[in-house]
């Protein structure tokens, strides 16, 4: 009986990931053709596209430095916010939790589309920052993409911190002052290495995701700030001029780059990105 | 330090709660533009209870919701008791991939096999696949690791001389199975039903990418992407997405709500 | 484990006692079907009971971390069994009522395992394994997680429920002094086999082998050579000491290297400087221990001695003192 559970899983996850992402790598192998795809030899010209110039300097590099970049404001942010909970007591822990958990809870789009009204130009963050002489919107800037990313994200971040440092004994930090360290000395000798794991698990989870985003550019961008996620949607839904070929070798590679991301993490064996 | 050291927390807090408490304000603006504070007023809010298109979107997210959590749970709760029994290692990387994948990659990948090779081929036999069914099958496809994932935290958990012990007291294993397994492991299949309801109704991508082709169908997260962004937008949005926010959260405080209760 | 071969007698407290590893709760999974023997043959009630799956067996199995079902309450635990059988629900009522009676747990019947205490838990599992009126009662470590204190009052109340009851107990332990408080009769082991059984007094007072010399209680050897053998006994020298110590054991042979036990307490020290007869020690090391005094004395070259004497007169460390014994204290043990 046991044995057999398995099976109405794999078969749904044969059909509707499986295939779909094998059908996505077959397509970028093909050729356009005024009737229609041609995928018989197999061509390089979709990939040979995907790595021209214009493309690997625009959008492919900001998807590049926007993951990388949110990934640490992430955790600039994230663990001082994640070390106040798992140091704070009972009844405030779990307050402070619930107020972290609680947006993560509700929708993304809605999310992103808060901060499309606190960025435009009407609202009080735009004339503050106009007053101040900013003349730049932050609408349809890479900036504002950025907040969008790291505000999205964020809860990526805390959470599997929280989890790690929340598991360190209490009495490691007794151990450390007694032994004539001080909190900072403290801090950066014990509980940080400690929450590698933590800090390892938190980065990979905001960066792979943002590496294919597309709704925060789509909505804070506007148009202006081309990410992957944006260049790969035009391919397949764009009003002019689809390619899926194209479109199919940018989704390729973004999978090789995510993999590449995954390669130091599943090189642990026990510690593979999903144990945090 | 005293006081100090908790500014960065509490700095932390205000930027998650910011965007959402100005969205919440200018839900209630009396001016035509969706970004601009004009007074207060509820009319945008009665805009939303009057909308017709609202009715059947919010209709299709719960129906997509709650089919595809129900779908996920039996399949992921099937697949974490039977990895988490035998060794599948080959089984068990697939099954973890999902999480893994960005999911553009897949909602493209699933826009390709419906767009391109399922409707298609279902055509000529007089069967068309719709967008309902296509969603729900997308939406369960990322949902079962979850599903999976929470449920074998908890297995590792239940102590084997807990079967052992009802095996002993003359259950057959089946039994055991109903009476001790299942009831032990409720609580995560319950936290995974409710994280797969949640994970549909957040969902955009597959979605979005699933009902590509004007076919019509809307979810609510499709209804606010495809109504915000346009010229002319008004605080509608803002008000629909507030009360989207005030029911997730609403959901989430219950749900705790009664975990704790029932720990008591 | 290896050609373990054990038979219990019904209504006996009976204890395997051993190190952890020592194959003891291996046969207790064995004889509740847990596990299933590569040869050998296992009878419960004089039938076969090799092929019996663990839920046809009439045995209950008290589980070392008890195995409470956490989502039922004690009611229900002890009720499990009674259910998993079809008893009639009126019945099951007034049976799951006594047996929490019997453990005196009635007030605790509607909490859950997890608000319980580790002795009530402990009770709980107890009267769930008893229920059902099994033939044999098997009880894995059952105190083990208990606190001291507690532990001899469960002893206690195990020993009287089990006369009570008149059931067949077989109890795996590590703990030494458990066995030989509980049992009416227990089992050794030691690396996978039965170093020995029979009474607590047998195998305190004859032990057979060094290592049950040594688990149970504490032991001095003392190394000898087989001097003659014959039909009429045999006699060895102690090394070190000339002395020549009669043997009542056969099948021994001049020239093989013997070892005998010799139990701390029936040693005799006696203090006041020379002239008293005995072999002359020093004291090394003196430890009161409330009802006697435990010493170290320097023996032979590079051998001490453990004694127990009496708390007065206390010899001090680094006095001269004498040590002797009878002869019939000294039990031959056989090397493993």
């Amino acid at each position: 009986m046991i044995k057999r559970a398995a099976w109405p899983a794999t078969a749904w996850l044969a059909v509707f990931f499986v295939l779909p992402i094998a059908l996505i790598a077959v397509i970028s192998f093909a050729r356009r053709t005024p009737a229609g795809l041609d995928y018989w030899p197999p061509a390089l010209d979709a990939y040979r596209r995907a790595l021209e110039g214009v493309i690997l300097r625009g959008p492919v590099w900001n998807s590049a430095w926007l993951a990388a970049a949110t990934t640490a404001l992430c955790l600039a942010i994230g663990y001082p916010l994640a070390l106040t909970i798992a140091r704070a007591r009972g009844a405030w822990r779990h307050a402070l939790l619930f107020l972290v958990v609680l947006p993560f809870f509700t929708n993304f789009l809605v999310r992103t589309y808060a901060w499309f009204i606190l960025l435009s130009p009407e609202a009080p963050l735009g004339r503050a920052l106009r007053a101040c002489g900013v003349e730049t919107p932050l609408l349809g800037s890479a900036a504002g993409v950025l907040l969008g990313l790291v505000y999205g994200y964020l809860p990526f971040m805390v959470l599997p911190l929280y989890a790690s440092l929340e598991k360190q004994d209490p009495a490691l930090l007794d151990a450390a002052a007694d032994l004539g360290a001080s909190p900072w000395q403290a801090f950066r000798r014990v509980t940080l290495p400690l929450s590698r794991p933590g800090i390892a698990a938190g980065s990979l989870l905001v960066f792979v995701p943002v590496l294919g985003e597309f709704v925060v550019p789509r909505l804070l961008g506007g148009g202006k700030v081309p990410m992957l996620g944006t260049l790969i949607e035009d391919q397949f839904l764009g009003k002019v001029r689809p390619n899926w070929p194209f479109g199919a070798a940018l989704a390729v590679l973004l999978m090789l780059a995510v993999g590449a991301a995954l390669v130091p993490r599943l090189r642990g064996g026990k510690d593979a990105p999903w144990a945090a | 330090m005293g006081r100090l050291k908790f500014l960065p927390a509490a700095a932390a807090l205000a930027f998650l709660w910011a965007p959402i408490a100005v969205l919440a304000a200018y839900s209630f603006t009396a001016s035509r533009h969706a970004t601009v504070w004009g007074g207060f007023s509820l009319a945008w809010y009665a805009r939303v209870f009057e909308n017709p298109a609202l009715g059947p979107a919010l209709g299709n997210t719960l129906a997509v919701g709650l089919a595809s959590a129900t779908l996920a749970t039996a399949l992921g709760t099937a697949l974490a008791l039977s990895l988490e029994r035998r060794r599948a290692p080959a089984l068990d990387a697939l099954a973890h991939l999902p999480l893994l994948v960005p999911e553009i990659v897949m909602a493209v990948g699933l826009l390709v096999l419906f767009a391109r090779f399922l409707r298609p081929a279902l055509a000529p036999l007089g069967l068309e696949f719709s967008s309902l069914p296509a969603v729900v099958a997308g939406h369960v496809a990322f949902q079962i690791p979850y599903v999976m994932v929470v449920v074998r935290a908890r297995l590792k958990d239940l102590d084997p001389s807990l079967e052992e012990a009802a095996l002993d007291l003359g259950a057959t294993p089946a039994q055991a199975f109903l009476r001790v397994t299942l009831p032990f492991l409720a609580p995560a299949v319950l936290a995974g039903a409710c994280l797969s309801l949640s994970l549909s109704l957040d969902d955009f991508y597959v979605t979005y990418f699933c009902t590509a082709g004007g076919s019509g169908f809307r979810t609510l997260p499709l209804h606010i992407y495809a109504m915000q962004g346009r010229a002319g937008m008004t605080p509608e949005v803002n008000a629909l997405a507030t009360l989207m926010l005030g029911a997730s959260m609403g959901l989430v405080g219950v749900s705790v709500w009664l975990q704790r209760k029932s720990h008591a | 484990m290896d050609r373990v071969s054990l038979s219990v007698r019904r209504g006996e407290f009976f204890s395997l006692l051993g190190p952890s590893g020592c194959g003891k709760t291996t046969t207790l999974r064995l004889i509740a079907g847990f596990a299933t023997p590569d040869s050998g043959e296992l009878r419960i009630n004089g039938t076969r009971a090799n092929e019996v799956p663990p839920q046809r067996r009439d045995v209950n199995l008290v589980f070392q971390n008890y195995a409470l079902f956490p989502h039922l309450t004690v009611e229900r635990n002890v009720a499990f069994g009674l259910e998993i059988a079809g008893v009639r629900p009126a019945d099951i009522a007034v049976r799951v009522r006594d047996a929490l009676d019997m453990v005196q747990l009635n007030a605790v019947a509607a909490r859950r395992p997890n608000q319980l205490s580790g002795g009530q838990q402990q009770r709980v599992a107890l009267a769930r394994a008893l229920v059902t009126r099994p033939a044999v009662l098997l009880l894995d470590e059952p105190l083990g997680a208990l606190d001291l204190k507690l532990r001899k009052d469960m002893q206690l109340e195990l020993r009287a429920l089990q006369k009570k009851l008149g059931l067949t107990f077989i109890h795996v332990t590590h703990d030494q002094e458990e066995a030989l408080t509980l049992s009416d009769r227990l089992a050794v082991m030691h690396r996978g086999r039965v170093a020995q059984q029979g009474t607590p007094a047998e195998l305190y007072e004859r032990p057979a082998t060094r290592f049950v010399a040594d688990f149970l209680g504490e032991s001095n050897f003392l190394e000898g050579e087989v001097v003659s053998a014959g039909a009429a006994g045999a006699r060895a020298r102690l090394d070190g000491l000339g002395a020549e110590v009669e043997l009542a054991a056969d099948g021994l042979r001049a020239g093989q290297r013997v070892t005998f036990a010799l139990r701390p307490e029936r040693v005799q020290l006696r203090t006041g400087g020379g002239g008293v007869p005995g072999w002359p020690a020093t004291v090394e090391d003196v430890a009161y221990g409330g009802r006697d005094t435990r010493y170290r004395v320097a023996f032979l070259p590079g051998k001490s001695l453990l004694v127990r004497a009496p708390n007065a007169p206390r010899a001090q460390v680094g006095e001269r003192v004498a040590v002797g014994w009878e002869p019939a204290d000294l039990r031959l043990v056989s090397g493993d």
